[in-house]
């Protein structure tokens, strides 16, 4: 059985009459990417910055590497990297001096210190840039600093609260690999997004929690086992009659249909021809149509059932 | 990790241009419109007399008059007159014949002169039983002995300014009210009380350099006439000689430290360019204040990250701490260079002191800071906004706005010149520059290193904090 990384039991954390964290509890095993999933405002933030005992908490425990932690437990401060929701570097320091000002807060040692500097740079390629001033720097590249500031020194355990905020698809893409490739070397990480896509595509284990709760968690296929949805036809209908939308949910193993802005959706519980079935409703009835296609359901759908509401918000 | 987070920060801030400009250029900037704002009034300014009103006592008076008295007493008259006195007197009682000669002066006037043994015994002496006909000189000299005579003031009326100029001008009076009305008047720079020899006192209305230039007058004369009168006391025989040793003494008085104040800082506006140095050692209150506070878990990103790492958090702060103590220090003292070997203002004094001072100065303000990024939950900007009050307020308190504004706080609520930074910071330069290296400089001086360390106390205590409740 793999060691626990993390274990937070019944943490209760309100801000006067707000329970953000409302007997919350987690376990993360080593060599885990565990994502963190919630809409805004669900705890996600909260829940790291309790597990970092930068917040004090109301009530419950958090151990780390199998020891409660502290504020002043440098022991397993050292074991852990961080990476800010919001960039979080000194403009009047370049790249390297940032990198280095920080892993120098875990590494005292000179000659290693350097190695992992270069190595950080390395490894989110920003070498071309090592010499620039954050200023100078697009919002990817700033990311990425961001991220070689919190994993130069090299941690057991990266935290990363939404990394991947407003980031370009490019750079989003080579940050999750860099994600995968820390996990690889060794790192149990900790992904904390509302954008369930990052979540799905590299957490190994989800947590979906909502006002300080956990909703549901497991990995991505077990997530999507809990639900009653197991497809989505989705059809881009200009006009549709409100009698072929009653018709369509009388179709075998269609459960719900919902009619919005042109694109009629069809959520559909088992059965391995479902399109087929749409299809055949549509020629038959004379409805013109632009496109139909079949999508398995997301995070957003789990969310959405188990909820009631979305995940995220509507970009 | 000290070391390494120290020279990071000296980075940061050498980089800051908003830091580089209000602590470096600016203040340089100001001094130079200064400059050229005044020297156009420097250029008109002449030594100025100082006018006071002095009232000698019948005691001073009587007191000198038994000084002279005993300086002209002549002992071996009345030793040559009392030997003659008793030959005869044996040579009598030898015959036989009656001998009805008076003594040359009787038991209760030799008892008493023989009594006087010092300064002190001599001082009381009653003038009354002195035997005047045993005076070398003539009585009326004696008699005749008025204010003028004495040497506090003939040493008042001599001193000059090197230019020439009489430092000191009495101002007649017919009364002690009228002395008082002028003084309150602003017509007169002081009232003189002189008592005695060694007992003088200075009535004045204010603390202006004429003040302090009266006051190191005084004490120049006290110390120099202590002096003599150690002398008289430590020899019986220099009671004899007393005038003249007193004279002597009080007539090589040079008065360096009341014409060197005079002389070198009759400059009222070099005040201002004290408030300049101040305003610059304050300054480092916003260094030290935003490096804190960007170190801080509940104001900012970097802050969050550096609280996440096993870095003690106090030696964190008193890295970065250090290093605004060493940029203030380069940048106050840079400042200080300019002003006194670019554009030659003279801060009058000790230069090394001067700097030393500076440097203590710039303590005051990165402390001050310090202690601030400290104050509990408020955010950077409010803190800011506390740090603006104080250096604004303090300043403007100090004098750097309205030069008369320290002493007003002086005199309505003193302690308040006691824990507000710029004055205790100007107030150790003015000490330094008008009093000189003394216990008033050390006191100044005394004040700066309580306040800083207080304050680094306080934020030291306030950093203490583990963790937050809210970020």
């Amino acid at each position: 059985m793999s060691e626990t990384v993390v274990k937070i039991s019944n943490l209760v954390k309100r801000y006067k009459e707000l329970i953000a964290l409302d007997n919350f509890s987690l376990e993360i095993k080593k060599g885990e990417i565990f994502g963190l999933l919630g809409p805004n405002g669900s705890g996600k933030t909260t829940t790291i910055n309790c597990l970092l005992s930068l917040l004090k908490y109301d009530k419950g425990e958090v151990q780390l590497f199998g020891e409660k932690m502290g504020p002043n437990r440098r022991d397993l401060k050292k074991r852990i990297g961080v990476v800010c929701q919001n960039v979080a570097v000194f403009d009047e320091l370049t790249v390297y001096e940032n990198i280095d000002y920080f892993c120098g807060l875990y590494i005292r040692d000179k000659k290693t210190r350097r190695q992992y500097v270069e190595d950080a740079i390395k490894f989110v390629d920003l070498n071309d840039f090592r010499k620039f001033y954050p200023k100078k720097l697009s919002g990817g590249l700033l990311r990425r600093l961001n991220i070689a500031c919190g994993i130069a020194h090299k941690p057991d355990l990266i935290i990363l609260d939404e990394p991947t905020v407003a980031v370009d698809p490019q750079s989003r893409n080579k940050i999750l690999e860099g994600v995968i490739e820390l996990n690889k070397n060794g790192a149990t990480i900790i992904y904390t997004s509302h954008y369930m896509e990052e979540i799905e595509q590299i957490c190994s284990k989800i947590l979906i929690m909502d006002k300080g709760k956990e909703v549901a968690s497991g990995t991505s296929e077990e997530l999507k086992g809990k639900i009653k949805n197991t497809e989505n036809v989705i059809v881009d209908i200009r006009k549709l009659p409100a009698e072929h939308i009653e018709a369509i949910k009388k179709l075998n193993h269609v459960y719900d249909v919902q009619y919005m802005s042109d694109k009629l959706t069809i959520k559909c519980n088992g059965g391995k021809h479902n399109i087929t079935h749409v299809i055949e409703y549509l020629s038959e009835n004379n409805v013109n149509y632009e496109r139909i296609y079949s999508e398995l359901p997301t995070l957003n759908d789990v969310f959405l059932e188990i909820t009631g509401k979305e995940l995220r918000d509507k970009d | 990790m000290f070391g390494r987070i120290c020279i990071a920060d000296l980075k940061k801030l050498i980089r800051s241009k908003t830091y580089m400009i209000w602590t470096f250029a600016f203040p340089l900037v100001l001094g130079t419109l200064f400059y050229f704002a005044f020297s156009t009034i420097y250029s008109s300014q002449k030594s100025e007399t100082i006018p006071v009103v002095i009232e000698v006592t019948d005691g001073a008076i009587n007191e000198y008059k038994t000084l002279e008295a005993f300086s002209n007493l002549d002992k071996d008259k009345i030793s040559e007159d009392f030997e003659e006195y008793y030959t005869e007197k044996a040579t009598a009682e030898a015959m036989g014949e009656t001998f009805n000669k008076e003594e040359p002066l009787s038991e209760e006037v030799v008892d008493n002169i023989e009594a006087v043994k010092n300064y002190e015994d001599m001082k009381d002496f009653n003038l009354d039983l002195f035997p005047y006909e045993y005076l070398k000189c003539d009585r009326s000299q004696v008699d005749n002995i008025s204010a003028a005579d004495l040497p506090f003031i003939k040493v008042i009326e001599d001193l000059k300014y090197d230019e020439g100029t009489k430092m000191v001008k009495q101002v007649q009076v017919s009364s002690h009210e009228e002395a008082e009305n002028l003084l309150s008047d602003g017509d007169i720079a002081g009232i003189i009380t002189v008592d005695s020899m060694t007992d003088i006192h200075l009535l004045v209305n204010g603390n202006g350099v004429k003040h302090s230039i009266l006051s190191t007058i005084i004490s120049e004369y006290k110390l120099e006439v202590g002096k003599a009168i150690d002398t008289i006391n430590n020899d019986n025989s220099n009671l004899e000689k007393s005038d003249e040793i007193m004279d002597e003494s009080t007539e090589s008085i040079d008065f360096i430290e009341a014409k060197k104040m005079a002389g070198e800082n009759k400059d009222p506006f070099v005040s201002y360019f004290y408030n300049l140095i101040a305003m610059v050692a304050i300054m480092g209150a916003m260094a030290s204040l935003s490096l804190i506070v960007n170190s801080q878990a509940n104001q900012s990103d970097t802050g969050i990250r550096i609280d996440c790492s096993p870095t003690v958090k106090l030696i964190h702060e008193l890295a970065q701490l250090t290093a605004v103590v060493i940029l203030q220090t380069v940048i106050i003292l840079f400042t200080l260079t300019y002003l006194i070997y670019i554009l030659k203002i003279n801060f009058g004094g000790d230069i090394s002191y001067i700097y030393l001072t500076t440097f203590l100065a710039s303590l005051v303000g990165d402390t001050l800071g310090f202690m601030i990024a400290h104050f509990g939950k408020l955010s950077g900007d409010k803190k800011e906004a506390i740090l603006m009050v104080i250096m604004l307020g303090g300043g403007f308190l100090s004098g750097l706005m309205y030069g008369d504004m320290k002493m007003i706080v002086e005199q309505k609520a003193p302690w308040f010149n006691r824990i507000n930074p710029s004055a205790v910071i100007t107030d150790a330069f003015y000490s330094l520059n008008v009093f000189g290296v003394g216990p008033r400089y050390y006191r100044a001086i005394m004040y700066i290193l309580i306040t800083s360390g207080i304050m680094l106390l306080i934020g030291c205590l306030l950093s203490r904090r583990s963790s937050y409740k809210s970020l």
